[in-house]
């Protein structure tokens, strides 16, 4: 009799068994290292900060990552699997106001006839200085090793 | 010895049976579940695959396939064009013949964002994928459409048309100025790259208005503009519970007519599922607007030559760092690729 309770609780349990597929591009990426690091500006952490790391070859994957209010980041080259692909990379950095509430009563449903007229659509402004933006421009590099790092630090003056 | 007669069940017993039942039915629920999705899965990629054969029906009555969009100026004057996408003329095959009538009564010159114009307000079944949830936008009664013509891996200006600019128009379905209405328009033997390589139209999840995920269909906007030349900076837009940081505008699919690339059009850029972005918040702006879908892990795709093929949302997307090109080589690995109709890339499996 218990053999028999046993067994039945063993078929209820199998079934649940053997779900889950792996994706092939999943399985197909190259391996990531963990990737963190700091962003300051005048010398204090930014929050909210965008965090891009372009690989030298243009066949390279990037990651990227957005500062928590410590100023910290994880770097992702595939979101949201944390991780990034070792080797050079030249850095952008990227804050503006656009989460400002002032973005958020814009007209939603205008229905504006005139198609191509480039209405005063408000833009958000620069935090940092612009040339943070560019990564021809930021002269921020950084290379993330094969055994990973968390010691990433960019210090960004006007 | 008074012998006790068993009449009935303990309750130990009872108990234990309603437990293994419960048991089972929670077992079960889901398995119910995820048959109902795979049911709806089949009819949105049967509505696909009916979309496909309509353009192939299109190629071979007009020699060339309908435009993204197309401009055709109203006779009061205002523009009214370079917003009608390609479905009024895929209507004869879509079995709605008098429906095209009506529109080619008025020389298909309407206002696609018009909510009086009773054409508009008309609801193709055919154009919605089942796995959507419904919605009902109070402030636009005009027909939806879950189902997009592709632009491809072009980001910046992929809102303009041939002669306006020449960027944008890597996908199948650029968009067209009138006079080039013809001349302009892509035929079948113009892809280069293999009607078995090109997406030529997929899904996007129509716009919950004040909607703040993914899965709602709306579009991060007022983001500024860098995007365009890095456009994993719209991955960034999307937290990890895929929830937008910023202000979002709802576009996507809520006027079937409509053909900017943000209502009826999308891209392959960032991949699918993942965060749209708009540079400005109007629903003529350019940007980034991949594929979605609420089917779990990827979208479903026409290709040219009329197959119907799932697209993994984990698909290689190259170098998202990097600004569209306008020539050559997708930058955006094999999902950039099989939006290209002449990028001469090798693509492999997928």
């Amino acid at each position: 009799m218990t053999s028999l309770r046993f067994l039945s609780l063993a078929m209820l349990i199998i079934p649940l068994a053997g779900c889950g597929q792996v994706d092939s591009w999943k399985a197909n990426r190259p391996a990531t290292v963990s990737a963190q690091g700091i962003v300051t500006y005048r010398g204090s952490p930014i929050e909210k900060a965008m965090v891009i790391f372009q690989p030298k070859e243009t066949t390279g994957v990037a990651a990227s990552a957005v500062t928590d209010a410590k100023g910290e980041f994880t770097l992702r080259s595939f979101p949201p699997d944390s991780g990034a692909i070792p080797g050079s990379y030249a850095v952008t950095i990227i804050k503006t106001d656009f989460d400002d509430p002032k973005y958020d009563t814009m007209p939603v449903n205008n229905n504006d006839p005139d198609y191509m007229k480039e209405a005063a659509d408000p833009t958000p402004v620069s935090l940092i200085p612009i040339r943070y933006n560019d990564p021809a421009q930021s002269g921020l590099t950084a290379d993330i090793p094969q055994e990973g790092t968390t010691a990433l630090r960019f210090d960004l003056v006007d | 010895m008074i012998r006790r007669l068993r009449t009935g069940f303990t309750l130990i017993e009872l108990l234990v049976v309603i437990a293994i039942i419960a048991v089972l039915i929670a077992l079960l629920l889901p398995a119910v579940q995820q048959a109902r999705e795979a049911a709806r899965r089949t009819q949105c990629r049967n509505n696909l695959k009916q979309l496909g054969l309509a353009l192939h029906n299109y190629h071979d009555t007009h020699g060339w396939l309908p435009p993204g969009s197309y401009l055709t100026t109203l006779p009061s004057g205002d523009f009214g064009g370079r917003r009608q996408n390609g479905f009024p003329g895929m209507l004869p095959f879509l079995d709605q013949a008098p429906l095209y009538n009506e529109y080619a009564a008025r020389n298909f010159r309407i206002r696609p964002w018009d909510n009086g114009l009773t054409l508009n307000q008309v609801q193709i079944r055919g154009l919605l994928c089942p796995s959507d949830s419904p919605v009902t936008q109070a402030d636009a009664p005009v027909g939806k459409t879950n189902y997009m013509f592709s632009r491809g891996d072009s980001i910046q200006d992929n809102n303009h048309w041939v002669g306006n600019g020449g960027r944008g128009m890597r996908g199948m379905f650029p968009g067209l100025g009138e006079t080039a209405l013809i001349g302009k328009a892509r035929k079948l033997s113009s892809i280069v790259d293999g009607l078995s390589n090109t997406v030529a139209m997929s899904e996007r999840i129509i716009a919950k208005t004040g909607g703040t995920r993914v899965t709602d269909g709306v579009t991060a906007a007022s983001i500024g503009d860098t995007f365009r030349n890095q456009p994993i900076l719209c991955q960034l837009q999307v937290g990890a519970d895929r929830n937008y940081i910023g202000s979002t505008i709802a576009y996507s699919g809520v006027r079937w007519l409509d053909g900017t690339p943000m209502v009826s059009g999308f891209t392959t850029t960032v991949g699918p599922n993942k965060a749209s972005c708009a540079n400005g918040n109007r629903d003529y702006a350019d940007g980034v607007f991949d594929p979605t879908s609420q089917h779990t892990g990827g979208v479903n795709a026409l290709f040219g030559d009329g197959s119907v093929r799932f697209i993994s949302e984990n698909i290689d997307t190259g170098n998202l760092s990097l600004g569209s090109v306008t020539t050559g080589t997708s930058r955006y690995g094999v999902w950039g690729s099989l939006g290209s109709v002449d990028g001469g890339e090798v693509v492999g499996e997928f």
